[in-house]
């Protein structure tokens, strides 16, 4: 009723009125556009032309990673002996129980997205004029079965190899965000402004500048800190070897130069994870992708499946264990 | 829908194109707000807009209702039945597991145990905001600060008003509700001041708040970091909140204005305030001035001698401190903030005041040290978690990180204290005053750092889960 009394004075007013030049308006808006391309122009000049500092691949815990990994294999001239591999080797072979063990090598493990062969490309950078290194290549079976990896990733490794040049990325208008603030941003600001990791590596580690002093300091071994949960982790245990890997491990020899010695190993996996006939399943495994590595016999004789209390997530040991696992196979090697 | 996503701006596109196109109808106006509002809020929970409809219809009655019977008695049973629907929709969504829970763990103190119901109730976005500022309609009307509103349409357009529906500033019917009753002019100094808003806003959202917000979580998300980390995570939570709140208040004001209406200030330059007393005064002005107008000032205010005053400052401020949400670590919050508000004025009115001269710096170095304080508060979990920081200052191991995480948290509070000071020299009516290319740059700078942190996945704004 009260609706009905009010609408009949009221459609017939005017709702608003616009006292406004739609023209002088449109240049207004047109000219933010412009400047902001200006802008995006002149940052994108700035960025290739050297007066802004180096790029650098921080901002997530993922380039973190890889750049610092790059970094560490173009630095260790000192060192004959690199681990690549997923992170599974990131996290496992601890490189101070190496030092304590008298084996002076560096861990360039990564991540299982970025793919066998960009292993390969780590340890090509690690070999320059090194023809008497040795690379062992550390994968755990859910790498080994993953279906595809990750063309990301891989760019960014491919950015952290290329960084010597340190030029501004080619124009593209797709990209334009990442080639013009993104990458001024980061020359500007990620040398001395420290970027927080979120999630749980972020409560270990903090910032990324921290993640890669102390991936720096520890030889390239990185702490896991979750805790593993078997009632949680529901994965299958069907372990198998992908498709992708056969010529992803032609491509990872390829980038090595001749006489360069390459190990292979299994990374291990929870015991309540592991079917009967695991260790067999491993063995086979390490035949057919050590064929294909073109891996030295005999394989190493490490655990393939240990207690649930040993790991952090399916893949990673908790640190405690990767340490006692590292001092297995330096038992292995001075023999 | 958040503002700070992909789908709110192109929701806003298209209507804005509406609302262009039905400009010579007054009644097609009011309800395409209606509809897009609701449509807004719908996306965040549909099921919550029938609560919306009869809570806000319920005042609309009650209103009407006060307005036409002449005897007093009637009219405050009418307004008693509108405050009671309101607080009893407010303590049923907000409070009731808490205080079910409250008064669980009293007993179980007392060796009463009891085993306790599982009570999940979904909070609707925004009930704080909109049901406040309905109670204020009907209080205005009971008061004869406002003429009643018989047309639904436009009561709810003035009740439901998206950009201001879910966290405010929290309007009074005496300032919004007329502008709905009359045609809007909208001409280019009030779409530029609009976007002039709604740029700052989305700066201190994706450039100050989202900035720090990964700097606190990784303190108050963690057990045991020992060290100066537990006193700067508390300070860069202040940086967060003000950066969510103020700038989404700034983007409501400025979305509002691009349709011809205007919408209160919500924030002025607060923390730059040199005494508690002026914090408040610039910090969710909305809010306060609602507590004070609604609260303070009929429970007595500062009329009947110290110790009420006192008293009066102290519950409001409790009670403000529940409004944030149901938990003890927001009651903490505003017992903080009402004994320092109350020392304050004791001290102000106090003879020592008129021989002590405390240096502006002083009082701005106290100020920011309680709110400070009150902020460990209310972003803490629990009271236990908040002492657990306290004590961890001393108490535990600092973190390797800590250096970093003091270099980091330094510059996002040096933007902040920038901010708050460009802001309090260079308010609007002064920049539309520059020249007009000067404008237009700072225009596209902003633009720029906007651009440089729109994430994919926008985080929400803190204010959306009160």
């Amino acid at each position: 009723m009260l609706h009905q009394k009010h609408q009949s004075a009221v459609p017939q007013e005017v709702g608003h009125v616009y006292l406004v030049n739609p023209v002088a308006l449109a240049k207004q808006f047109a000219s933010i556009l412009l400047i902001v391309l200006a802008l995006f122009l002149a940052m994108w000049i700035s960025n290739g032309s050297g007066i802004l500092g180096k790029k650098y691949q921080l901002g997530d815990p993922d380039s973190t990673i890889i750049s610092t990994k790059v970094q560490l294999a173009a630095t260790s001239s000192k060192k004959r002996i690199a681990f690549v591999g997923d992170s599974s080797c990131l996290v496992n072979i601890h490189i101070p129980t190496m030092k304590e063990n008298g084996i002076e090598a560096i861990n360039l493990g990564t991540l299982s997205y970025l793919g066998i062969d960009s292993f390969g490309l780590l340890a090509q950078r690690f070999c320059q004029d090194k023809p008497d290194a040795q690379i062992f290549v550390v994968l755990h079976p859910e790498c080994i079965r993953m279906v595809a990896s990750s063309s990301e990733h891989r760019k960014i490794l491919m950015e952290a190899l290329n960084q010597s040049t340190d030029r501004s990325t080619p124009f593209q208008l797709s990209n334009l965000r990442k080639i013009t603030v993104d990458e001024f941003s980061s020359r500007l600001l990620d040398g001395w402004l420290p970027t927080p990791i979120k999630g749980q590596l972020g409560f270990r580690y903090g910032f990324t500048h921290n993640l890669t002093d102390e991936v720096f300091s520890s030889g390239g071994f990185m702490e896991e800190t979750r805790k593993f949960d078997a009632s949680i982790s529901h994965g299958s245990s069907d372990y198998r070897i992908a498709r992708r890997i056969q010529n992803e491990c032609t491509l990872f020899r390829s980038y090595l130069p001749k006489g360069i010695k390459v190990h292979l190993l299994v990374s291990p996996i929870p015991q309540s994870h592991a079917t009967r006939g695991h260790e067999k399943k491993v063995l086979e495994m390490q035949n057919e992708i050590g064929n294909w590595i073109q891996a030295e016999n005999p394989s190493f004789n490490l655990p393939t499946v240990l207690p649930d209390s040993s790991f952090g997530t399916v893949t990673h040991l908790l640190p405690n264990s990767a340490h006692e696992y590292t001092r297995q196979l330096c038992l292995m090697l001075s023999r | 829908m958040i503002f700070n996503s992909n789908i709110f701006i192109l929701f806003f596109t298209a209507v804005l194109l509406l609302y262009w196109l039905i400009r010579n109808n007054q009644g097609y106006r009011d309800w395409l707000i209606v509809v897009s509002s609701f449509i807004f809020y719908g996306t965040w929970d549909w099921r919550f807009l029938g609560l919306l409809i009869i809570t806000g219809g319920i005042d609309f009655v009650c209103a009407y209702k006060i307005s036409i019977n002449p005897q007093q008695t009637t009219k405050k049973r009418w307004l008693m039945f509108s405050i009671v629907s309101n607080m009893g929709t407010l303590g049923f969504f907000k409070y009731s597991g808490f205080f079910l829970d409250s008064a669980l763990h009293i007993l179980e103190i007392f060796g009463l145990q009891s085993t306790r119901p599982v009570l999940a109730i979904i909070l609707p976005a925004g009930i704080s905001f909109y049901t406040f500022q309905a109670l204020s309609y009907t209080l205005d009307v009971y008061r004869g600060h406002i003429k009643v509103e018989t047309n639904p349409v436009k009561y709810f357009a003035f009740l439901t008003f998206f950009p201001q529906l879910v966290a405010g500033p929290i309007e009074r019917a005496s300032f919004l509700l007329p502008q709905f009753r009359e045609k809007r002019t909208i001409n280019e100094s009030i779409i530029l001041r609009g976007v002039w808003f709604i740029l700052w806003g989305f700066f201190l959202k994706v450039v100050i708040a989202d900035y720090f917000a990964p700097l606190v979580d990784m303190v108050f998300n963690v057990k045991h970091l020992g060290g100066s980390v537990n006193i700067l995570a508390p300070l860069a939570f202040g940086g967060q909140i003000y950066g969510d709140f103020a700038g989404y208040s700034l983007i409501a004001i400025g979305l509002a204005n691009t349709m011809g209406f205007e919408l209160s200030q919500n924030f002025s330059h607060p923390y730059l305030s040199s005494n508690i007393q002026e914090f408040w005064r610039r910090w969710h002005q909305t809010l306060s001035t609602w507590f004070r107008d609604y609260l303070y000032i009929p429970l007595g205010g500062n009329r009947l001698g110290s110790f009420r005053t006192f008293f009066n400052i102290f519950l409001t401020f409790i009670l403000a401190g529940l409004w944030h949400g149901a938990n003890w670590t927001f009651i903490l919050w505003g017992l903080c903030h009402g004994l320092a508000l109350g020392c304050y004025r004791l001290w102000r009115t106090s003879k020592m005041s008129a021989s002590i001269r405390i240096p502006k710096i002083a009082g701005w170095g106290m100020t920011m040290l309680i709110v400070g304080l009150g902020w460990l508060f209310f972003r803490a979990t629990s009271v236990s978690h908040a002492w657990d920081m306290i004590q961890a200052v001393t108490n535990d191991q600092p973190p390797s990180w800590s250096t970093n995480y003091a270099l980091a948290v330094s510059f996002g509070l040096l933007a902040v204290w920038f901010y708050d000071v460009f802001n309090k020299h260079f308010h609007w009516e002064r920049v539309s005053a520059w020249p007009w290319l000067l404008r237009i740059v700072v225009k596209s700078i902003l633009l720029v750092f906007i651009v440089a942190r729109w994430g994919k996945e926008p985080p929400s704004f803190i204010y959306f889960q009160f």
